[in-house]
């Protein structure tokens, strides 16, 4: 029986012979947008052209309300509130404190480094600033071995792809996905409910642990930031891993 | 007795040059190995599936562009690597080729997400007895290129040998990597 990994490969088939028949194909606009995030974290799938009445029969109630979910995302994602934010020119500092769950699993974090330290670090952060107020105390560059430097700082709110007004949009996905969903069972609109609960954009209070990589001084690989919800632990093991330069790898994690 | 197995750099030229069958060909021998590097690196199926949509999809577009001077399983990895660094960054899978190529969205229901799982655990299964079976010089050669992304010259310093050990070790691994899961389809 035909299944998905079927179905794309016959799609690419298609797709290898119209290039080599030279057939303008009709590009299709939003073909699917998942939302990933760095730690595992509820993800929604942006449905691209599908509407809720297409979905495939016979789905447990969790698939059909993550659907419904990931529609209601993707026809609010034009409102105002939900276009990305604006990374700030200017960075702003916060003397809030980490969440719990950040210091439980990172306790020097709760604690500022030495300022010149600090001063360090903030001068290797990205041009124009991280998106949020960035947490002062949290600033810090952290020396490893063979010239390897880790900048670590916590942010207010998600950081790049932060939303112009998370509040807003949040409500105004939950308004649409009560559209979507007004036929289906309760069981359907609780996974709904939860799934849209789940995405990390639009959580309050939610902070970012951001990492990046400097080698000798330098850029060396791009950073990762990891969405942390309050009541929720920071996860441990990899956070991030890649090329920095001079073909040498580096893997970042946080330890147990 | 079979006869041997069509390198991959062939059928990324046969694929440019427009012939689907060889697509498949390239497809069914990868996506398991695809599927599980994603998986692991992902939080569900669903996600590991679009990654290796997009991956699949850049394939075709690029195929072309594979200009034979590295093992085509590397340059399928770093297209991979590549996928998932800019969704990480961005926040979002891209759906660049797939656009590009005028896909339609594939739907996936519950069994589809399992069969997600399947492959993965295949996929990982398989590589990882493949990988152990290989003669340690090989599999360090080829963890070493293929993995960790090294330049010949720096394997060859740290393996003390030349260069072109290092590319025959990575090439024979690699094939019989293929021959072994291939086998064990």
């Amino acid at each position: 029986m035909s299944d998905a990994f079927d179905q794309l490969e016959r799609q690419l088939r298609r797709a290898v012979r119209a290039a080599a028949d030279n057939v303008p194909v009709r590009r299709r606009r939003g073909w699917r947008r998942t939302s990933v995030f760095a730690v595992a974290a509820a993800l929604t799938v942006s449905g691209g052209a599908l509407a809720a009445t297409k979905l495939v029969g016979g789905q447990s109630a969790e698939t059909q309300g993550r659907k419904i979910a990931a529609q209601a995302i993707r026809d609010t994602a034009t409102l105002p509130a939900c276009a990305p934010a604006v990374a700030s020119q200017t960075l702003v500092l916060s003397d809030s404190a980490p969440l719990p769950e950040i210091r439980a699993a990172l306790p020097a974090l709760a604690t500022p480094a030495p300022r010149d330290n600090q001063a360090r670090a903030l001068s290797m952060l990205p041009q124009g600033g991280p998106a949020g107020p960035v947490l002062r105390r949290t600033v810090r560059a952290i020396p490893a071995a063979d010239g390897v430097t880790l900048v670590v700082y916590v942010q207010q709110g998600f950081g790049f792809g932060a939303l112009r007004d998370p509040d807003a949009c949040g409500r105004a996905r939950r308004e649409r996905a009560a559209v979507l969903d007004q036929d289906r069972a309760e069981d359907v609109k609780r996974w709904t409910e939860r799934r849209l609960a789940e995405v990390a954009d639009t959580v309050r209070g939610l902070q970012t642990l951001n990492v990046s990589v400097r080698v000798h001084g330098q850029a060396g690989m791009p950073g990762a930031g990891t969405p942390v919800r309050p009541g929720q632990p920071l996860r441990l093991g990899l956070l991030l891993s890649g090329g920095a330069g001079g073909h040498r790898s580096v893997y970042v994690g946080i330890a147990g | 007795m079979p006869g041997p197995l069509p390198e991959d750099r062939d059928l990324l030229k046969r694929i440019a040059a427009g012939e689907d069958a060889a697509f498949s060909a390239f497809y069914r021998a990868h996506l398991d190995a695809v599927v599980a590097f994603f998986r692991r690196r992902v939080p569900d199926a669903e996600l590991a599936f679009d990654l290796a949509a997009e991956t699949f999809a850049a394939v075709v577009i690029s195929a072309g562009s594979y200009g034979g001077d590295g093992p085509a399983a590397a340059w399928l990895y770093g297209i991979a690597r590549n996928k998932l660094r800019e969704s990480l960054r961005r926040g979002r899978v891209e759906d660049n080729a797939r656009r590009r190529l005028g896909l339609e969205p594939v739907v996936l229901d519950d069994r589809d997400l399992e069969r997600v799982e399947d492959r993965a655990l295949a996929g990982a299964d398989a590589l990882a007895r493949e990988l152990a079976a290989l003669p340690e010089p090989t599999r360090r050669a080829l963890l070493a290129r293929v993995v960790e992304e090294r330049a010949y010259d720096e394997i060859a310093a740290d393996l003390d040998c030349s260069e072109q050990v290092v590319r025959q070790r990575v090439h024979r691994g690699l094939t019989r990597l293929r021959a072994g899961l291939k086998e064990e389809r």
